[in-house]
């Protein structure tokens, strides 16, 4: 009797002990204190005597959004914050900042006890100084250890928006802020080069220009991830961090998604036309017919018309009155040698009209042969803008399709133009929209 | 009656005390019969519990463990070197623990990768592992043709078991709190079976070290089936546990934090949690025929079968700050500035739990990471881990059969035949266990991703999946397995004359290591995935003894060994992980061993005298370790390791009454290493060569093991009811291991000999010599059962470091890493284990 007992009893011990695996009760998701602000960073930085350093003895606390940190190595051990009246440096010793402060974290520093000094002109906060050099002390980067100490992260995620700002507009009062220049491009001589020398991981800086007067330099570190990708040779915008070196202006950009450069560049002579079509020469009224571009139809039987109204020729589509399940029809542009010119734009006008959902597409290709199947060859979407909504007659006005960039084809290529649309029996489910095309124009460098 | 009611007062103690403890039993073996079958006849004072110091340890690093047989050998040097010195990690004649052997029920306990014997298979099970037989480093034993260490034999089959019940409670502030145990084993039946089994539970919330919990059970059943002159025999045992790990601790973070400090562990919604957890279970079974068709012959046959888990847990983290509380940068040495080195000083010493894992930042960080939509082998929107818990999981299986005749062929003849084979596959991959409160991984490299960016091959760890996201408890990053083979044929021949015996044993041993990739990784995606090479290795062993009798009570024996052994997969492979690529130049170790020995025994006396030369040549070790010179993961493949072993070995048991026994003990050895050993450098991300250099090794000592120890037991024993030992041990001569990069040219640039620094750089550290006391009461109270069966309830405790020295060091070790510009050793200190401060064992049982 007692055998079984026994053992019974044991093992029921085991398995309960066994059994008693712990989990883990997982930690409250960090909501973050509440802290005031008590002084900006502006305010801060007046206290700053250029050359010197200064320890903040003051209970102060600043509050900022990260804007730049060390993610792409460009920043190194160091975050960006910024405030409504300005943007500081704070120097972290630390790798992988940006784990611990993600672009858009924002953060209250409790100044008291940090150093304020300035990196040939940039004002930065630190937590010591190293004056074994006395000719050149230098500002202590603040010890891990002490982050917490000094560092308050809140919970929320905050976007800043970039101030838009020209060259000339660069000065000390928006040092360290994230601005925007638009309308900018590289020097024709730093155009097509690295960001930074990654082989001998030195920074470099490459001139940037608007059309107008004014330059600022764009620097990038050795180390940084990016410093093997080649400059863009367009213009348009850069976003990053103003940055001064003496009397030096450079920008500092986070990530190379901060250079938006894929437009014309300024020239003297201007750009030059690769393609142009203003349908002036059409025969109103009758099937498209223009020298060198191919006008086919894949299924349903309808074609492009030339039109003229009030002095402007334009070629119009639509599926109405077709009877036909599918319409689809193509309009092909002769081929566009993208290899003797830079910064390719495409643009072209619409209107729309009794707009019921056909659609009329801009497609790209470089498969294409020129044959008469172009449905059996592969084609691109084009991101363009197409007149849409007017249900009733014509929308009054031409609708621009913005400026489609080219920039990353290269060689021989096509432009179709793709209207897709059908014109059943049944009285639901009709698509049979009718477009105007005017005004196609590719231009180039 | 009388007996219920003492077994109603256990149970109810046992749950009023939480339990918890080891209690092995000493057994006494007759010398030169044959342990298995072996009845045991005990005086209750001769077979007192006995708790192990600590069982944990022997666990943690199998193959640096020590032999600690459970049995109190009659000779008295073996008796103190098992239960005292081991605290220190002392070795008998300073050799690994692979060269002594494990066998149980006649089959042979190894874990064939690296040679050690995987304790952790019956860890705990002392009912039913008491019946042990040990024979100290090159003597006779018929279970194989013996070796270089000590080996050691385990029977538990019921026929080698107590036939009554066993219960069981310790409390102790050792590895557990809390143990019960049952045990019981049944007569044969007149049909000539039998059963035995045993069960233990062990337990402690925070075991003697900070933040290291333990939960761990133990099982064992044996069953028996005699016919006619054969014993069929069925064992199937295991002991699941899972613990906590302390760290090695360098002198500046114990000055920093205090003396128990282990930064492995950190507070999580206020409970205490350990980063590093081990959890093993490896459950074992045994299946052994025996076969005596006459006296003096016996043929044993075991097959062995092997399958389970060790399972390790670390963080891990992907390019971010490194989340262990200890890291250099961290502390306040790293700062030149004296004012910003007191104020880190200040911040980590004001925190909420100084110098410990903040697990609620590793969370807070996890889920500050943008949500992002990762399109890999599949979608999913989620936060991307920058921390995590893996577990590496080592999935062992083996299978193997053991097979010896033992025949007297003439009375003065004895011979001995066997053979042996065993396969083992070891599947090492790892899992991510704990997400942190992220939602994914992505199985790749970061370090082949530091090596060249945005490079998409090379980061994946399997080329067949990409970019593969991994959820919790999915496999990520390395994924091989090692495969080790081993079979042996061996002849033994003993010669027993008047005055003199011979013996003659000759092994040969042929093995096969390979390893088998499962995942075809970036890096190495012709070398990573499918079967490297395999090695093959023939070893041999002779082994020739001679033992001159000058009279019953004297003899002397002089002893002999060579021996050969292949080296371990770990050995072998530059970086199983990664690749399957080998040591470019692969030779076995050679050892030979010259032992003599003075034996003296009377009535009072018990006397032990032995000196021992043993040499080893061509060792080879492999080392990976984060280089600050090559800024990144390298391969250093050791190879020409030779060694010399030498020393003596005293004991002396004095019984001038039957109360009285003086026991002295005295091992002092010579262990060093000799000539220079030869590095080869690969660089762990493509195996290209680095460097070639020599070790300036010669004469440096070998770590870890104390080369001396010596120590003294005085014991009363009142009838057999009562024993009482005070007992004293005293170690010296003990140093940790040493970094063999510190030794080497490249290293001498800027340094100028004989100054502190070059001492500091490349003097081994010699740890201060240690002492400790102890002492061991036990009482027996006889007690009856309603049947009038005679029984025993046994209390005793066991208290050991009276003195609750916290500073003793059990070992430590020269980190690899090293500051190859500044050579400042400093920058990477040393870092050391301490052992047990004031500690105890207080265990009641109730046999009947």
């Amino acid at each position: 009797m007692k055998t079984p007992v026994f053992t019974i009893g044991g093992l029921f011990c085991i398995v309960l002990f066994l059994n008693c695996h712990k989990t883990w009760e997982t930690p409250p998701l960090y909501t973050g204190p509440m802290l005031e602000a008590n002084t900006s960073i502006r305010t801060l930085q007046q206290h700053h005597l250029p050359n010197n350093y200064e320890k903040i003895l003051d209970d102060w606390i600043i509050e900022g959004v990260v804007t730049a940190n060390d993610e792409k190595d460009n920043f190194y051990k160091s975050i960006v914050i910024q405030d409504s009246s300005a943007a500081i440096t704070l120097r972290l010793d630390g790798y992988a900042l940006y784990r611990e402060f993600p672009v858009g974290k924002k953060i209250w520093v409790k100044l008291r006890g940090l150093w304020m000094g300035d990196y040939a002109g940039m004002i930065q906060l630190g937590g010591g100084v190293d004056r074994k050099d006395p000719l050149s002390p230098q500002l202590i980067a603040i010890p891990q250890p002490l982050f917490s100490r000094y560092i308050v992260k809140s919970a929320g995620h905050y976007i800043v928006q970039p101030r838009t700002i020209t060259p000339l507009q660069l000065h000390d009062s928006v040092q360290g802020m994230l601005v925007s220049l638009h309308g900018v491009e590289f020097a024709a001589s730093d155009t097509g080069k690295p960001f930074a020398d990654a082989q001998n991981q030195q920074a470099v800086s490459h001139t940037l220009k608007n059309c107008g007067p004014g330059n600022v330099y764009l620097r990038t570190s050795g180390f940084a991830r990016f410093a093997t990708v080649l400059t863009p040779r367009g213009n348009g915008s850069v976003t990053g961090i103003y940055t001064v070196f003496r009397t030096q202006k450079q920008i500092l950009i986070r990530d190379t998604s901060d250079v938006q450069m894929n437009g014309l560049r300024c020239t003297i002579s201007g750009p030059k036309l690769l393609l142009q079509e203003d349908f002036s020469l059409v025969e109103a009224d009758s099937i498209l017919q223009l020298p060198g571009w191919k006008h086919l139809t894949e299924i349903g039987g309808r074609y492009f018309l030339g039109k003229r109204s009030s002095q402007n020729s334009y070629a119009e589509i639509g599926a109405f009155a077709t009877r036909q399940p599918v319409v689809i029809t193509w309009l092909i542009s002769p081929p566009i040698d993208l290899d003797h010119s830079a910064n390719e734009v495409l643009r072209f006008t619409t209107k729309v009209g009794f707009d019921n959902g056909a659609i009329l597409q801009v497609l790209v290709s470089s498969q294409y042969d020129g044959g008469n199947t172009p449905w059996k060859n592969k084609w691109t979407v084009l991101p363009a803008q197409f007149a849409k909504g007017s249900l009733s007659g014509f929308s009054p006005a031409w609708v621009p399709s913005g400026d489609i960039s080219l920039h990353s084809l290269k060689g021989r290529i096509y432009l179709a133009f793709r209207y897709e649309g059908n014109d059943p029996p049944e009285q639901l489910g009709k698509l049979t929209s009718s477009f105007y095309l005017d005004d196609i124009q590719v231009w180039g460098n | 009656m009388m007996a219920l009611k003492w077994i109603f007062c256990i149970c109810l103690l046992g749950m009023v005390y939480p339990l918890r403890s080891q209690v092995y039993r000493l057994a006494p073996v007759k010398k030169k019969t044959d342990t298995l079958l072996l009845k045991p006849v005990l005086a209750p004072a001769d077979d007192w519990p006995v708790v192990l110091w600590d069982e944990q340890q022997r666990s943690n690093n199998d193959r640096d463990m020590i032999f600690i047989p459970l049995e109190a050998s009659r000779d008295a040097f073996s008796q103190l070197a098992a239960f005292q010195f081991g605290v220190l990690r002392f070795r008998e004649r300073g050799y690994d623990g692979t060269l002594s052997q494990q066998w149980i029920n006649g089959y042979r306990m190894i874990n064939l990768e690296d040679g050690s014997v995987p304790w952790q298979s019956w860890n705990g099970l002392n009912e039913m592992t008491r019946s042990q037989h040990q024979q100290p480093g090159m003597g006779y034993t018929d279970l194989g043709a013996g070796g270089m260490g000590s080996v050691q034999s385990m029977d538990m089959r019921v026929t080698a078991q107590r036939k009554q019940w066993q219960m069981g409670y310790v409390l102790s502030n050792r590895t557990f709190t809390h143990k019960w145990s049952l045990a019981y084993a049944t007569e044969t039946s007149r049909h000539g079976w039998a059963f035995a089994f045993a069960l233990n539970a062990r337990y402690a919330a925070e075991t003697y070290y900070t933040g290291v919990p333990f939960l761990g059970g133990g099982y064992a059943c044996s069953i028996d089936k005699s016919w006619r002159k054969q014993l069929f025999s069925l064992t199937v045992m295991g002991a699941p546990q899972e613990s906590g790990k302390q760290a090695a601790v360098s002198n500046n973070l114990r000055e920093l934090f205090g003396s128990g400090y282990n930064p492995n562990w950190g507070y999580q919604q206020g409970r205490k949690r350990n980063a590093a957890m081990t959890s093993v279970h490896r459950p074992v079974c045994l299946l052994s025929h025996e076969y005596q068709p006459r006296a003096q012959t016996r043929l044993m046959t075991a097959v062995g079968l092997v399958y389970g888990d060790r399972k390790d847990s670390q963080v891990d983290w992907v390019q971010a700050a490194d989340p262990r509380p200890d890291y250099y940068r961290y502390l306040p040495g790293y700062q030149t500035d004296s004012a910003l080195a007191a104020a880190v000083t200040q911040a980590l010493l004001d925190a909420d739990a100084p110098g410990q894992v903040n697990w609620q930042r590793l969370y807070d960080i996890n889920r500050q990471q943008p949500l992002v939509l990762f399109a890999g082998q599949d979608t999913l929107t989620g936060k991307q881990a920058v921390y995590l818990l893996q577990q590496k999981i080592n999935r062992m299986m083996q299978m193997g059969i053991t097979a010896s005749l033992h025949t007297v062929l003439h009375k003065q003849h004895v011979l001995d035949i066997g053979f042996r084979w065993q396969w083992q596959r070891n599947h090492y991959y790892k899992i991510a266990a704990d997400l942190l409160g992220a939602d994914f991984h992505v199985n790749w490299n970061q370090f082949a991703e530091d090596a060249g960016p945005g490079d998409q091959v090379s980061r994946q760890f399997n080329l067949d999946e990409p970019d593969k996201i991994i959820r919790t408890g999915e496999r990520y990053g390395y994924d091989y397995a090692a495969i080790n083979r081993q079979s042996a044929i061996w002849i033994q021949w003993t010669h027993h004359r008047a005055r003199i015996d011979f013996n003659q044993s000759v092994q040969l041993q042929e093995s096969a290591i390979l390893r088998e990739g499962f995942v075809r990784n970036g890096l190495f995606p012709e070398a990573s995935a499918g079967r490297s090479a395999t090695g093959y290795w023939l070893n041999y062993l002779w082994k020739t003894g001679i033992n001159i009798k000058f009279n019953p009570r004297n003899h002397v024996s002089v002893q002999a060994i060579l021996e050969t052994r292949p080296p371990s997969f770990d050995q072998l492979y530059l970086s199983p992980t990664m690749h399957g690529y080998q040591q470019p130049s692969q030779v076995s170790e050679k050892i030979q061993s010259l032992a003599m020995g003075f034996h003296h025994q009377s009535a009072d006396w018990h006397l032990r005298f032995s000196m021992y030369d043993t040499r080893f040549s061509d060792g080879m070790d492999m080392l990976r370790f984060y280089h600050d010179g090559h800024r990144n993961f390298v391969n250093y493949a050791i190879r020409n390791v030779n060694k010399i072993h030498q020393g003596i070995e005293m004991g002396l048991r004095w019984s001038p009454s039957e109360s009285w026994e003086y026991v002295m003990a005295l091992a002092w050895g010579r262990y060093y290493y000799t000539g220079r050993q030869r590095v080869t450098v690969t660089q762990d991300n493509d195996a290209s060569v680095l460097d070639q250099m020599e070790v300036y090794s010669h004469q440096y000592p070998v770590a870890g093991i104390p080369q001396l120890a010596t120590g003294a037991a005085l014991t009363y024993k009142k009838g057999y009811d009562f024993l009482c030992t005070v007992q004293a041990s005293f170690w010296h001569d003990r140093w940790i291991a040493w970094n063999p990069i510190r030794r080497t040219y490249a290293m001498m640039e800027g340094l100028l000999p004989g100054t502190d620094q070059w001492h500091a750089v490349v003097d081994p550290v010699k740890l201060p010599p240690a002492w400790m006391l102890n002492l061991r009461m036990a009482y027996a109270i006889p007690v009856r059962n309603n049947r009038g069966t005679p029984g025993n309830i046994y209390v005793s405790l066991s208290l050991q470091n009276i003195l609750n020295n916290q500073d003793i060091i059990s070992g430590g070790y020269e980190q690899l890493r090293f500051d190859t510009v500044q050579k400042d050793p400093d920058r990477f200190p040393a870092r050391f284990y301490y052992t047990y401060g004031f500690n105890y064992a207080f265990n009641i049982s109730l046999r009947l």
